[in-house]
C-alpha cells in the first residue's frame, strides 16, 4: 500500500533512480521502475525519520549539529531499533544523548571539531581572591566584550571557533573558563550550567604545562 | 548510513533492480537517500502473526488495509511499534462485516475456527475444531450442523497456538465471527 497510499520514500526513491540511472547509461523506462518496486513497497508500512527530525531536537536541546554526526545518529537508531517499540521521538533522543555523551570534546580532531556548529556561552571562572585584588575589567583588558558579567556568548560558531576562542581568553587572562553549548536565541535568563551543555573546560595551567612542554 | 547497515529495505530494492542495473549503480543511485534517514517497517508478516495472536482470520486485503491504516494514521507522537499492529489489527477486525462476506473473500480468509452446535437432545452444545482452514469451508460446515440441529451455529476464530486440550482458554480467546441460522 506504500505505493498507492503515496509513500514519500517510495516517490523520492522512484525519482531518483529515474534520474540517476540514465546517467550511467541505462535507459530506464520509469514504469519499469515503478513496477518494480511497487510490490515490495504495497507490502510494507513504513515510519520514515529523517535529518530535520535529528537536528529539530538537536537545536532544541542546545547541541552543536554536524551533518555527519545527525547520520550518525540516524544509523545509530536503525541499528539499535526495537521491533516492539518502533522508533520514536524519545527514541531519537536516547540516540542523542548516548552519542553526544560519548563525545571528548579534548580528544576530537581540529576537523572534526570545526564539524560541528551551533551558539556557544564561555562562562569565565575567576578566583574570588583575584577579584578582590583588581577589578574585572582590568584583569580582561579592553579587548574582551563582556556580556553580563562573566558570560560571553559566541553565536553561530564552529566547536573548533570556539575551541580557539576559550583558549585565547585563558591564555590571555589566566582565568578559567567553561565552555557551554546553548540552544540558538537563548536568553541568559537563567544559568547556564541548567541550560547549556558543558563541553569542555579551560585552564590556565593547560597552556602553561604546554608552553613548558614546548 | 542505510546501505552499509544493510537496512532491509535498501536490500530489497537492490534485489528487485538488481536484474536491470548493476548494485554500484544502484548503490551510487540510493545513497544520497538512505544515509540521511532512519527507517522503521512492518511488514506482510508482522501482520499475519498479530492477526493469529489476537485468534483473528486476515487474507491478504485485510493486511493490505491494516498496512495502510499504520501508516496514514502515524502522527509525530505515534510509532510503528507491535501496540500500533495490535490497534490497527484489532480496528480492521471492528470494522469487518463478518456477517456479509461473499463466498470469495470467505475463501482468502485463513485462520483455525471452532464451531459451537446443539446437537438433537444434547443438553450442552458441542465445539468442533476446524484447524487452519479458510472461513468459506466453516461456513459450509455450520450450515450442514445448523440444517442436521435444526438449531443456530456459531463460528469463532481462535488462536492456532494455544493448546488443544484446553478447551475454556481457547473459548475465551475466540472471537465471535458469524451465527448461521438453521434454515
Amino acid at each position: 500500500m506504500s505505493t498507492t497510499r503515496d509513500s514519500i520514500l517510495y516517490r523520492d526513491i522512484q525519482e531518483i533512480l529515474e534520474k540517476k540511472l540514465p546517467e550511467h547509461g541505462y535507459p530506464i523506462l520509469p514504469e519499469l521502475i515503478g513496477g518494480v518496486l511497487a510490490e515490495y513497497f504495497d507490502s510494507i508500512a513504513i515510519h520514515l525519520w529523517s535529518r530535520d527530525d535529528v537536528i529539530h531536537i538537536l537545536k532544541r536541546q542546545g547541541w552543536p549539529i554536524s551533518i555527519n554526526a545527525v547520520d550518525e545518529i540516524l544509523s545509530n537508531i536503525e541499528r539499535h531499533i526495537d521491533c516492539e517499540l518502533g522508533i520514536t521521538w524519545q527514541t531519537l533522543e536516547i540516540a542523542i544523548s548516548d552519542f553526544y555523551g560519548s563525545i571528548d570534546w579534548w580528544e576530537l580532531s581540529k576537523e572534526k571539531r570545526a564539524q560541528y556548529r551551533g551558539d556557544f556561552i564561555l562562562k569565565l571562572e575567576p578566583d574570588e581572591n583575584l577579584l578582590q585584588d583588581k577589578s574585572l575589567a582590568e584583569l580582561l583588558g579592553s579587548t574582551f566584550i563582556l556580556w553580563q558579567g562573566v558570560y560571553r556568548p559566541l553565536k553561530d560558531k564552529t566547536m573548533q571557533e570556539a575551541f580557539i576562542e576559550a583558549e585565547r581568553i585563558v591564555r590571555d587572562s589566566h582565568i578559567p573558563l567553561r565552555l557551554y553549548a546553548i540552544e540558538p536565541d537563548y536568553k541568559l535568563k537563567e544559568g547556564v550550567e541548567e541550560n547549556g551543555k558543558e563541553m569542555a573546560d579551560f585552564h590556565p595551567d593547560y597552556f602553561e604545562e604546554e608552553s613548558e612542554d614546548e | 548510513m542505510s546501505k552499509a547497515r544493510k537496512n532491509f529495505i535498501y536490500s530489497q530494492i537492490q534485489k528487485a533492480l538488481e536484474k536491470l542495473v548493476s548494485t554500484e549503480d544502484i548503490e551510487k543511485a540510493l545513497a544520497p537517500i538512505f544515509d540521511q534517514v532512519a527507517i522503521a517497517i512492518i511488514h506482510t508478516e508482522d501482520i499475519l502473526a498479530q492477526a493469529q495472536r489476537l485468534a483473528m482470520p486476515i487474507d491478504e486485503e485485510g493486511i493490505l488495509e491494516v498496512l495502510s491504516a499504520l501508516e496514514e494514521n502515524l502522527s509525530q507522537e505515534d510509532s510503528l511499534s507491535l501496540d500500533a499492529v495490535n490497534n490497527s489489527v484489532q480496528a480492521w477486525f471492528d470494522g469487518m462485516d463478518w456477517e456479509s462476506l461473499s463466498s470469495e473473500r470467505m475463501k482468502e480468509l485463513q485462520s483455525s475456527f471452532l464451531l459451537t452446535h446443539f446437537p438433537k437432545e444434547a443438553e450442552t452444545p458441542a465445539y468442533k475444531n476446524l484447524p487452519e482452514t479458510n472461513l468459506w469451508e466453516v461456513y459450509q460446515e455450520a450450515q450442514y450442523l445448523a440444517k442436521e440441529s435444526n438449531c443456530y451455529v456459531e463460528i469463532f476464530s481462535i488462536d492456532p497456538n494455544l493448546d488443544n486440550d484446553n478447551l475454556d482458554t481457547k473459548i475465551a480467546c475466540a472471537n465471535a465471527l458469524i451465527v448461521v441460522e438453521a434454515s
